[in-house]
């Protein structure tokens, strides 16, 4: 946490705000999802409430905190009460060991104090992420079983079976850009994407000044692949089968109401912020701007306020993603079982092997970028 | 201070949840307790500065093996077994006790015997920072023997599962 009694109070802020920074983005999310959809599907969406029907989901919050308390006689009340707290822990944790923009000082008594812009810094940052995210599929298990109602079983039946298929293609496409950047760190990858695309080709170094040295540009199959697997991780369409209303009442959270439901929506928002924040991280330089950072560090000159600068390019690059998530689901419709397992076992992960073996062999032959 | 305070608390969910995997008789319940203790015990591995072991002992562990063992329990109709096997007749019932008390007291012998040797373990500050590049250069170095054998070992299981279930009309023999 620190050393000095002022570094130790930053820190649980910096926690806290995070946090609060992750769970606020939902109502937001909820409200571009609402209207995002009655966009696509020619319709209208909330628009009664507030501005641009804002404060809809002000409303709504105050209906799920006055909603009954309700609880099947059949179920398990432990369980039944813990899936829900649950559902918020993996994405929360996961979140605050992402950098969401640069390290920044701060001077208290004489003294400069350097702080990261992340809730904290284990120094092995993917695994921890992929090990926390792994944890998820209990909130799924614990709200199926603990409903005491076979459709929320089966839900969360299909969620854990999905979830476990898609988790090896996910772990195998990012092996592509540990092998490329030769590390596990978030701000070491960051830090190797700065600047435009320069890499080593037959012993001769060769700069294109017009892109940017971005992942994707050296892992596009790889940048595919993890797309597609995090749909699949976040129970998202076209991967919702857990909840395939058609088939299932809503799956695993069947006979949840009010704010119990809400969190497995929250945790499920917060599934996403991850994923789209990985996505930004690995693929597309994370809160680096490609061209003129340097130039804007200079001309701002407080790092505090540059950090904060960064963070709105962060955020930007996460809302873009966020918004595709938003966009495939209005789109897409929903797999079919069989299709689901075929896509997972058949094709996404031959294609992660392949992409696997190809960069390797890249690696050592060209000796390319980060692998000094 | 604040560090045995969270040491004695992943120690008392690593020991209590394992307590109830075998003290409970619902198997859903007694696998979500070992689980439990799965997460404690990545907690203690974090706790001796050892991140890349405790992430690896909660993706694997917690996150794919429990999970699979969740999935088949509760596919099995399994409400009947759990009153059988809990509730055994006097001879039965001592026999599983003294079993479990002469274990306990063997591992409770062997913890004994290694603290008054050698101390308690505790996380070494002088120690440099763990890294995953010194773990995977000793990996592919010093223990590439055992790591080879190791792969050799995992890969049995599946040619082994694989085998076993093609015989004889596999899973659907009757």
């Amino acid at each position: 946490m620190g050393a000095s009694g002022f570094e130790i109070t930053v820190n649980t802020v910096k926690m806290l705000l995070i946090f609060l920074l992750m769970v606020q983005l939902v109502p937001i999310l909820v409200w571009v999802e609402r209207r995002g959809s009655a966009f696509i599907q020619n319709r209208f969406g909330p628009n009664r409430v507030g501005p641009l029907g804002l404060t809809q989901l002000l409303a709504d919050a105050v209906k799920f905190l006055f909603k009954e308390e309700f609880r099947p006689p059949k179920s398990e009340a432990f369980l039944f009460y813990a899936a829900p707290v649950l559902a918020l822990i993996p994405g929360a944790l996961a979140f605050g060991s992402i950098p969401l923009s640069a390290p920044f000082d701060l001077t208290w008594g004489g003294e400069t104090f350097s702080f990261l812009f992340q809730s904290f810094d284990l120094g092995i940052g993917i695994v921890f992420v992929l090990a926390i995210s792994s944890l998820g599929t209990y909130a799924l298990l614990f709200a199926g079983w603990g409903s005491g109602n076979k459709y929320s079983m089966m839900g969360a039946v299909r969620a854990s079976a999905q979830m476990i298929s898609y988790e090896l293609a996910l772990g195998l496409s990012l092996v592509g850009i540990l092998l490329i950047y030769g590390t596990f760190s978030f701000s070491e990858m960051i830090e190797a994407q700065k600047g435009p695309l320069s890499f080593m080709l037959m012993g001769k170094n060769v700069e294109i000044p017009f892109l940017p040295n971005w992942g994707i540009f050296y892992q596009p199959l790889g940048f595919i692949l993890f797309f597609a697997a995090t749909f699949a991780e976040t129970n998202r369409s076209p991967f919702d089968l857990p909840e395939a209303e058609a088939e299932l009442v809503a799956g695993y959270h069947t006979e949840y109401g009010g704010l119990k439901m809400l969190m497995f929506y929250i945790g499920e928002y917060g599934h996403m912020m991850v994923a789209s924040a990985l996505l930004a991280t690995f693929y597309f330089g994370g809160w680096d701007l490609p061209f003129g950072s340097d130039w804007l560090k200079e001309a701002i000159g407080s790092s505090f306020l540059y950090s904060l600068v960064m963070h709105l390019v962060f955020m930007t690059k996460v809302l873009l993603f966020l918004w595709v998530f938003v966009w495939v689901r209005w789109t897409l419709p929903r797999f079919r079982y069989d299709q689901l397992m075929d896509l997972g076992w058949k094709t996404m992960l031959p294609w992660a092997l392949f992409n696997t073996v190809v960069t390797a062999v890249v690696v050592v032959l060209f000796s390319s970028v980060g692998n000094s | 201070m604040s560090e045995v305070i969270v040491f004695y608390f992943f120690a008392a969910v690593t020991l209590l949840s394992g307590l109830r995997v075998i003290s409970t008789s619902n198997p859903i319940m007694s696998a979500l307790y070992l689980v439990g203790s799965m997460v404690g015990i990545s907690g203690l591995f974090f706790l001796l500065n050892a991140p890349f072991i405790a992430a690896v002992q909660l993706m694997v562990y917690a996150g794919a093996v429990m999970v699979l063992f969740l999935f088949v329990v509760m596919i099995f109709d399994t409400k009947d077994d759990g009153k059988k096997g809990n509730s055994p007749g006097p001879l039965v019932g001592g026999l599983k006790a003294l079993s479990i008390g002469g274990l306990a007291g063997i591992f409770l012998y062997v913890i004994l015997f290694k603290i008054s040797n050698f101390g308690y373990l505790s996380p070494d500050p002088s120690a440099p920072q763990f890294e995953v590049k010194n773990m995977a250069k000793l990996l592919f170095t010093d223990y590439m023997f055992s790591f080879e054998v190791l792969g050799l070992l995992l890969l049995v299981i599946p040619i082994g599962t694989v085998a076993l279930s093609r015989i004889r009309g596999g899973t659907h023999a009757k």
